[in-house]
């Protein structure tokens, strides 16, 4: 199942296989400008930089709410269980999160949408952790 | 592919050209080659010093100099045999071992001038050696580098790079953070740095060294500046105002440039630095909600910040 919307990721692999065969002189510069101006990408992809700074400051706000809801809920933090079920909250809004960013926001790589993804898998991951008891979150205490 | 011809949007000639390029591509190994001999000649370097550093005791200290001087005047021989005619423009370098011969020769000759300072300590104490050295560091590559920019040689790039970057990190891993003096060197270093890119595209010298010098410039005067900040602990405030000078400028700089790197440095470091003196304020009020206050504060500011780099990058996308 993929989130993004198919079409669009179609029109931007045309798109881009016209612009590497504009690169090659394998077509001539109306021809890209046709494919181009058919396949028109409605997605939100910033320039690379822009996107480094994105995932920063994504992650920057995700593990802050985190902390804000640590503080909120820590009396939970005294079982092992209760650190689990907000790990498992916590990934499910960020999931729910970068769904709507994909769908109506219609990010495509452009950062926030990676930062999201693993955010959530670390989450996922952290919460496999203590429920299995690999990592014991009291014993750290 | 198909898809488009059908659509009539590429014609069948260019159908079959792209077919046809398809089939006889040629595989390019032209960077694998150009990193693999830029590694040799780092691995060389580093492997002889570990060699000789090994051997020392049989070698002998005046053997190995004469031997680094010697390949590092080879080195510099051979450029100057067979370096292209000054210009003013870019130069391009006369054949594929030019650069590599050339950043053999700097690092042969960064290797012999500290090899000379911590042996035989020919620069002397004259201001205290531990200061001495930092100093001389930057300013023999600053020296280094000047005169490379004068003599035309492309690579000039590279050895900045290697040279300056060297500082900061020096700034960060030596824990010159208590150093005061440092700081100032950084915030001399990084307007000297911005000047001269200024002043090599107003002049037209050299002037695609001028992203070097003006990358290298920024990322030495936040850093200083921020250093400052934070060392500087009673006048965090005051180190504010250069801060959001500085901010201004690179903004201005960034947007003349449309340049989306020099837009996200500044972002960063303008956050981290305001971010701190807003952290430092909330600190002030001391009591049970003051660390639900900082979090919030950086949810919102991230968003913010998020909202204000998608808007930037359409402006700069726009030019």
């Amino acid at each position: 199942m993929i989130v993004y919307n198919e079409n669009s990721l179609d029109r931007l692999m045309f798109k881009e296989e016209a612009a590497i065969a504009l690169r090659r002189q394998l077509i001539p510069k109306n021809e890209f400008d046709a494919v181009a101006a058919a396949n028109v990408v409605d997605l939100y992809r910033p320039n690379i930089f822009i996107r480094i700074g994105l995932f920063l400051v994504t992650v920057v706000i995700a593990s802050m709410s985190f902390g804000l809801i640590i503080l909120v809920t820590a009396d939970a933090l005294d079982s092992d269980t209760g650190f689990f079920w907000i790990c498992i909250i916590f990934a499910f809004f960020i999931y729910v999160a970068l769904e709507w960013i994909i769908q109506s926001k219609r990010h495509y790589r452009s950062g926030v949408d990676d930062a999201l993804l693993w955010n959530a898998l670390g989450f996922i991951v952290a919460a496999a952790n203590i429920f299995t008891g690999i990592t014991r979150w009291n014993n750290h205490c | 592919l198909n898809n488009c011809t059908k659509q009539g949007l590429i014609s069948d000639q260019s159908l079959d050209r792209i077919k046809k390029a398809e089939s006889e591509k040629l595989f390019s190994i032209h960077w694998e080659l150009r990193t693999f001999l830029y590694l040799g000649i780092l691995l060389l370097t580093s492997g002889l010093g570990i060699l000789i550093y090994k051997n020392i005791d049989t070698i002998g200290h005046q053997v190995i100099l004469a031997l680094i001087a010697l390949l590092c005047a080879g080195c510099f021989f051979y450029c100057e045999r067979n370096k292209p005619p000054f210009s003013f423009e870019k130069v391009n370098s006369p054949n594929a071992y030019f650069d590599y011969i050339l950043l053999l020769g700097c690092l042969t000759l960064l290797t012999f001038i500290t090899y000379l300072q911590v042996q035989y300590n020919v620069f002397g104490d004259r201001y205290g050696l531990a200061t001495f050295i930092r100093w001389s560091s930057c300013f023999i590559v600053l020296t280094i580098l000047i005169i490379l920019a004068c003599f035309q040689w492309p690579i000039a790039n590279l050895a900045a790079w290697m040279g300056i970057a060297v500082t900061p990190l020096r700034i960060f891993k030596a824990n010159n953070f208590a150093d005061a003096q440092i700081i100032f060197a950084g915030l001399l270093l990084g307007v000297l740095l911005v000047l001269m890119a200024r002043f090599s595209t107003l002049k037209k010298l050299k002037s695609h060294f001028s992203f070097t010098y003006l990358n290298f410039g920024m990322n030495i005067l936040f850093i200083s500046c921020l250093a400052g900040m934070f060392h500087f602990d009673s006048f965090y405030l005051l180190w504010l105002i250069p801060l959001l000078v500085l901010v201004y400028y690179f903004y201005r700089q960034a947007i003349a440039i449309s340049s989306f790197y020099f837009m996200l440095m500044l972002t960063l470091y303008a956050y981290v630095g305001i971010s701190y003196v807003i952290t430092r304020l909330l600190l002030l009020f001391d009591n049970f909600g003051t660390t639900s206050l900082i979090m919030m504060y950086f949810i919102a500011s991230g968003i913010y910040i998020l909202l204000f780099l998608i808007r930037m990058n359409k402006k700069l996308k726009k030019q």
